[in-house]
């Protein structure tokens, strides 16, 4: 148990994803896997905290987006946006959810997640300027150490 | 010592179960926001909420999880039952329905978490009286033969919202202060988070930005 409830930081047991990746594959080997345990597959791996888990997650949420007369369309791209924001793909998470949003403007849940993912994309960029600031302290270190060397000879 | 916002020294994980539509995100809103959602879109999978309460004199931060009610998310939303110290099962008193499939939610409730999860009964939407479905005294009994704590609510007025969170808290510092629950056993639902004498303004800092910094 953390600190933190949130839709990106929150993680499956491996137990659990492990139920649902042999369902899957027990529709697999019988030729035809129902979007009823495609979807709850893919549910669990945008939650795995490996990327690898997570990638796959959107591929197979990508496929379910595209199959036809699917009732779920929304909570796939939902789904999608959190898949994309953990794999640090914040645009494409972003326009995601803007499509959700352009058919609900209002809704909470959605918004919550954008604003969530925004947070994570300013947290990013701070973390990489301070990177890329070290980085110019470096540079001056090295600039400096070069002047006191020449000096000395 | 400050008491700031996020100076709290427990966690109380809760879920929010029951049938879709029988206002599940509304009554976390009207807890967490104080304010009623008129027209509320189905939850996708889960949805968060925290809220700092007040119990005995210690801050207790409620974590609560607001499971979809819809079928398709069952699976999904199984797997948050786990380590909950509190479970807010939730029916709507103008659809017969909902409250017919409360021996499903039970038992899934019962099953997933621990012994010690205190489960509340909330017969939501009492504002509808005179649409009313399911009897207040039917539910009482079905509350009491299951030992589950009991109130009729409304998200929409806000009566009993409030008193339906905090005593089910009150319920699991009991069960916590009697020594049934046992806070180092895994998945209790409960994190203790002792703040050192004289540390306080440091650890309450510490705190505050963690919790800024995520969302």
């Amino acid at each position: 148990m953390t600190d933190m409830a949130d839709p990106l930081t929150e993680i499956c047991s491996p137990e659990d994803l492990k139920i649902f990746e042999r369902n899957y594959n027990e529709e697999m080997c019988k030729g035809v896997v129902s979007s009823k345990t495609q979807f709850e597959y893919a549910c669990f791996l945008v939650r795995s905290k490996y990327p690898a888990d997570i990638q796959r997650g959107v591929v197979l949420l990508e496929e379910l987006y595209k199959r036809p007369d699917e009732i779920g369309k929304r909570d796939y791209i939902y789904y999608l946006a959190i898949g994309n924001a953990r794999l640090k793909e914040y645009q494409i998470a972003l326009n995601y959810l803007k499509g959700l949003l352009q058919v609900e403007p209002a809704n909470r849940q959605v918004l919550e997640l954008e604003s969530c993912i925004k947070k994570r994309m300013e947290k990013d960029a701070i973390k990489g300027a301070a990177i890329a600031g070290g980085a110019i302290l470096g540079l001056g270190a090295l600039v400096g150490l070069g002047v006191a060397l020449s000096k000395r000879h | 010592m400050s008491a700031g916002p996020y100076n709290y020294s427990y966690i109380f994980k809760y879920i929010i179960i029951g049938d879709m539509g029988v206002g599940k995100s509304c009554l976390l809103h009207q807890f967490t926001e104080k304010k009623f959602m008129a027209d509320c879109p189905h939850t996708i999978g889960v949805e968060f909420g925290t809220r700092i309460i007040e119990v005995a004199g210690q801050k207790i931060k409620l974590q609560i999880w607001d499971t979809a009610g819809q079928e398709r998310f069952r699976a999904v939303t199984r797997s948050y039952y786990r380590g909950a110290a509190g479970a807010l099962m939730v029916y709507d008193i103008t659809r017969r329905s909902t409250y017919n499939h409360l021996s499903s939610w039970l038992t899934d409730a019962r099953n997933l978490t621990n012994p010690n999860t205190v489960i509340f009964l909330i017969g939501n939407k009492a504002d509808l009286d005179a649409q009313r479905d399911v009897t207040y005294e039917e539910a009482k009994q079905f509350a009491e033969e299951n030992g589950l704590m009991f109130v009729e609510a409304s998200a929409k007025t806000g009566e009993n919202v409030e008193e339906a969170f905090l005593e089910t808290a009150k319920k699991i510092y009991q069960n916590i202060q009697d020594g049934s629950l046992d806070l180092n056993a895994a998945e209790s639902g409960v994190q203790h988070k002792p703040t050192q004498p004289g540390r306080t303004n440091l650890s309450s800092d510490a705190q505050s930005n963690r919790d800024n910094c995520s969302c």
